[in-house]
């Protein structure tokens, strides 16, 4: 099956969202696949390596990169010329977009936050979480080209194998202009995205009740040595930011030890932690949906828990200081 | 200016027990005994309306804002609490399969736009990212498609841009906040947004204000979606299932949180702790 997969140099995650469509091809035979890199600031000078080498490389330059209409313009032009039947995009909004509006544009069958596919008979069944993450639903997808992206999971980076000097591959195309769009201003903030990684990560929910106690989480966090992650209240009642989202709409971690408290364990939420080694989740309430992907469970006040933890740990730890002053 | 809002009303998925999902082949899964809620991005679209509403009085003519949704008449009762928030127009179309519903957006997008270009003739449609019983993420992307509109996805904030129909839209991008002034009509697509986290509540006099109001309930032959096989499907249903966990929980006891604390740091952390 003639397969493309589409990745965007610029965007700063390009490594572990080319590692997911690495997991997610795992185990699979792809015959015959290409890899469209599209690039805005600088020609690349090396490409992830998802599938080793032997990959057939087609450079795409874009001037508009905010744009997705400026993209799908480009990979209609494209895929024109190579006629492939499956394309992989990343798990991101981007990947997201363009897998659904050039599936449409083009005819074929779209999927997204897909995770495992497989091959049949011409066509490609995928498996995607539905009802908030409680079921999965096995589809058939019935159009070529199928246009697909992948789940989020916290896969490893892919390394990086330098672009072959002679594989210029590069496609000269005609850019789609994008009038309707009278000014553009971004405050370039990447979002902080490296606490993810840590070995230790404790998550708050809403049970936490108030920012005073998130405060506090954020101290007892420190102290431990752990990073401090959320639910989507406690975002939306901006207790903290943003970017420590955990969740199918957010990161998805997978830390050696994952203490999770004052969530109910709702399965959008519980798809951003189901891949820790090992979880322990607090809630006052015994019955909570959280204990059910635990390893441990208290049936307790978080906060109080909490700070007999720190107490514990401050203590086993020669020279420690208490109220460590916040970073 | 006319602005859309489409929203979805799903199961509070955060309540369902374990034995709740006894599946089923293909779905839909019954969940009419769930508490059923506002999908939590449509909830920030709503309020988002509201705002611009608010905002479009003091600048131009006053923005007319309907609320759109497709689904059998368990929305009523949420299409009469917009109605309770001022909104202007609440509008059900009912479906014919509920299956569609969940697992076939081709389908749901192809009902919303039709209403949007033919009845509604609306210039702005704003739409949640995520609706929680598909996952299928797509539905806002399609509706931009079928129109020919351009689309901005994951919108924190929407403000009207002076009195000439223009918009600045703040979206969430990888590389930080984007501020965009467009041109309408336009398709915006919403993310997390802790600018208009909530939908606000109605006061009891609004409510029964509202409470006489008709709904719109229109059907999809009005619409001129007659026929399913009009509207192609791209994918077939191939079974549902469920994962299977692969934790079973260990409770800590104690008198105490303290005492639960000490046991959980002395028989769990301490050795992991120090690896
Ligand atoms: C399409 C879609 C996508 C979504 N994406 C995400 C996502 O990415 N991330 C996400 O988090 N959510 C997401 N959600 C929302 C999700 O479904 C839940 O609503 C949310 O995760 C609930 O957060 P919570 O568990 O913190 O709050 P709640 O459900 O309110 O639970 C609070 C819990 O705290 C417990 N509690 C109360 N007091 C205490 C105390 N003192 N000590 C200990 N425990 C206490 C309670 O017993 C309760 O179980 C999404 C929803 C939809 C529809
Ligand atoms: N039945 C529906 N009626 C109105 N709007 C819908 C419906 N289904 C989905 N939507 C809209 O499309 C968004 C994304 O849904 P989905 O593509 O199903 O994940 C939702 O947040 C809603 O704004």
């Amino acid at each position: 099956m003639r397969t493309a997969i589409v990745l965007f140099t610029d965007t700063p995650f390009l490594l572990r969202e080319a590692g997911e469509i690495r997991d997610l091809l795992s185990g699979m035979e792809w015959m015959d696949m290409q890899v469209w890199l599209f690039y805005h600031k600088e020609k690349p000078v090396w490409v992830p390596d998802i599938a080793g080498s032997g990959l057939s490389l087609k450079l795409i330059f874009i001037e508009n990169p905010y744009q997705p209409e400026a993209f799908l313009g480009l990979l209609e032009a494209v895929q024109k010329k190579e006629k492939v039947e499956f394309l992989i995009f990343s798990g991101d909004g981007l990947g997201e977009e363009l897998a659904t509006r050039l599936a449409f544009r083009l005819n074929g069958s779209s999927c997204l936050k897909v995770d495992q596919c497989e091959k049949k008979d011409g066509s490609v069944e995928v498996s995607k979480p539905v009802y908030g993450n409680h079921l999965k639903a096995r589809l058939t997808l019935t159009q070529q080209p199928f246009c697909i992206s992948p789940a989020r999971r916290s896969s490893r980076p892919t390394r990086v194998i330098p672009l072959p000097g002679s594989a210029s591959g590069q496609l000269a195309l005609e850019q789609v202009p994008v009038e309707w769009v009278k000014s553009i201003f971004i405050d370039e903030k990447k979002p902080d995205k490296e606490w993810v990684h840590a070995d230790m990560i404790l998550v708050a929910g809403q049970g936490a009740r108030c920012r005073e106690n998130i405060q506090t989480l954020e101290r007892i966090a420190h102290n431990l040595g752990a990073e401090l992650g959320a639910s989507r209240p406690v975002i939306m009642n901006a207790w903290m930011d943003m970017d420590r989202l955990i969740g199918a709409s957010g990161s998805v971690i997978s830390p050696k030890i994952c203490l999770v408290a004052g969530v109910s364990g709702s399965g959008m939420f519980n798809a951003g932690i189901e891949q820790a080694e090992f979880i322990v989740a607090i809630n006052t309430d015994k019955e909570a949906s959280i204990f059910k992907i635990a390893d441990i469970g208290i049936v307790d006040d978080m906060m109080d828990v909490f700070t007999e933890l720190e107490k514990l740990i401050l203590s086993d730890r020669p020279g420690s200081i208490t109220d460590r002053e916040m970073p | 200016m006319k602005v859309a809002v489409c929203f979805k009303i799903i199961a509070d998925l955060n309540m369902p027990l374990d034995r709740d999902w006894n599946v089923v082949d293909q779905g839909p899964v019954d969940l009419s005994f769930v508490r059923q809620v506002f999908n939590c991005f449509d909830e920030s679209s709503l309020e988002m309306g509201l705002k611009l509403q608010a905002q479009s009085e003091a600048v131009t003519d006053k923005i007319e804002l309907t609320a759109l949704t497709i689904d059998d008449q368990r929305a009523d009762l949420f299409l009469k609490h917009l109605y309770a928030l001022a909104y202007d127009h609440a509008v059900r179309i009912q479906p014919d399969d509920p299956m569609d519903l969940v697992f076939h957006p081709l389908w749901v997008s192809a009902v919303l736009s039709a209403y949007i270009a033919d009845i509604g003739r609306q210039q702005l449609v704003i739409l949640g990212m995520q609706g929680g019983e598909g996952n299928n993420g797509q539905t806002g992307y399609l509706v931009a498609e079928r129109l020919g509109w351009p689309c901005i996805r994951n919108v924190m904030d929407i403000a009207l841009k002076g009195p000439e129909n223009g918009l600045t839209v703040t979206s969430m991008t990888d590389r930080g906040t984007m501020m965009q002034t467009i041109d309408l009509p336009a398709v915006l697509i919403t993310g997390n947004s802790p600018q208009s986290p909530f939908l606000r509540v109605p006061t009891l006099k609004q409510k029964v204000k509202a409470s006489t109001r008709q709904i719109t309930a229109l059907g999809q032959k009005e619409l001129g979606v007659k026929d399913k096989g009009m509207i192609r499907k791209d994918k077939a249903p191939a079974g549902l299932y469920r994962p299977e966990s692969s934790r079973k929980v260990v409770f800590i006891e104690g008198k105490t949180a303290e005492d639960k604390a000490r046991t959980l740091y002395e028989q769990s952390l301490k050795d992991r702790l120090n690896q």
